[in-house]
């Protein structure tokens, strides 16, 4: 395989796996459900 | 009155561009694939996701580990091919950085965006055999040398950088001489000496020849050089002195330039009357 074709092949694939697996992590971290925090308040139930 | 200090005479280093292709690289994207994990991190800590900040920050240090590794891979990679006689780099530092590519892209992709444990190895795999492509994996063949005469290649490389440090040796007290003849004549000699290493790293099989005039002539110019840079340094010469040291300084030459053209010729019999001629008018002047 000639080198240039390597290289971008490599690089393609290490573009592919890593940009992908990042850009992934943050989109679940954006859209995972808040449990850490505390349920909010019944405010109605005060009044 | 103040006078100026001499010019010091420095010969010029001819400027040598090594070659290297375009899509070599110098492993600095690594730094900037992962760049993404550094907002999940923050995303994490922002929603209390205590699973999201130790995957997303401990995977991109991971990635700079890597990359530090892989860029050190690249430079002893360097060093070695610019070399004709070495061993391979002691760690295979690049094979190390897409190892740690891998496990960290794997949990990035397992832990940080929920995949399947399958589609998590297969990213990992992915990302080893990215490396591999893009980087390729560290030299570990030994660089020998045919006909090196009984001598390894460890010793011909210890032979040679033993020598370029006491030729570096020789020009540190070359730069405590204030003497512009004396300079001139020490900065030829220390090219003389080498392009005999040059030409023994070229030629190997002249290591029997050449050890000996690394070992005794060239040390005895390094403390003939020294030795006179600090006498020079604390008082004021005399010009006995300076022409015994002008006359040892010609024979220094003359020897490294016979040894020169002697190592091309390989008449090893005319060098070694050579040099017992030099170490006998070393010893005559009281230098060595």
């Amino acid at each position: 395989m000639p080198k240039l074709l390597r290289k971008l092949l490599g690089l393609l694939l290490l573009t592919t796996t890593i940009s992908l697996a990042t850009c992934q992590s943050l989109h679940h971290a954006i859209n995972v459900n808040n449990d850490a925090l505390p349920p909010q308040n019944n405010v109605r139930g005060l009044s | 009155m103040n006078t100026p200090p001499p010019t010091i005479y420095r010969s010029p280093h001819r400027y040598v561009k090594k070659p290297r292709s375009w899509f070599r690289g110098n492993g600095g994207l690594l730094y900037l694939f992962p760049l993404m994990a550094i907002p999940a991190t923050i995303t994490a800590f922002g929603k209390g996701h205590l699973a999201g900040i130790f995957v997303n920050g401990g995977g991109y240090a991971l990635f700079m580990v890597a990359a530090n590794l892989l860029r050190r891979g690249l430079l002893a990679e360097v060093a070695y091919d610019t070399k004709r006689v070495t061993r391979a780099p002691k760690w295979p530092l690049k094979t190390f950085a897409a190892i740690v590519v891998a496990v960290a892209t794997f949990l990035i992709a397992w832990l940080g965006a929920q995949h399947t444990l399958l589609v998590a190895i297969a990213f990992g795999f992915g990302a080893l055999l990215g490396m591999y492509l893009n980087y390729g994996f560290d030299p570990r063949a030994e660089k020998t040398i045919l006909g090196g005469h009984g001598y390894s290649t460890d010793e011909i490389r210890q032979t040679i950088d033993d020598a370029n440090s006491v030729i570096e040796s020789i020009e540190a007290a070359n730069n405590q001489i204030r003497n512009a003849e004396f300079n001139k004549r020490i900065d030829r000699i220390c090219d003389t000496a080498r392009n005999i290493l040059v030409e023994l790293e070229a030629n190997p099989a002249a290591i029997r020849r050449t050890r000996k005039f690394l070992l005794v002539y060239l040390d005895g110019a390094s403390k003939v050089t020294a030795g006179y840079a600090s006498t020079h340094a604390q008082v004021t010469t005399t010009n006995d002195l300076e022409q015994n040291f002008r006359n040892v300084l010609d024979s220094i030459e003359s020897v490294f330039k016979e040894q020169r053209e002697k190592l091309l010729e390989e008449d090893l019999f005319d060098l070694d009357v050579q040099m017992e001629v030099l170490a006998t008018q070393l010893k005559n002047e009281g230098v060595v």
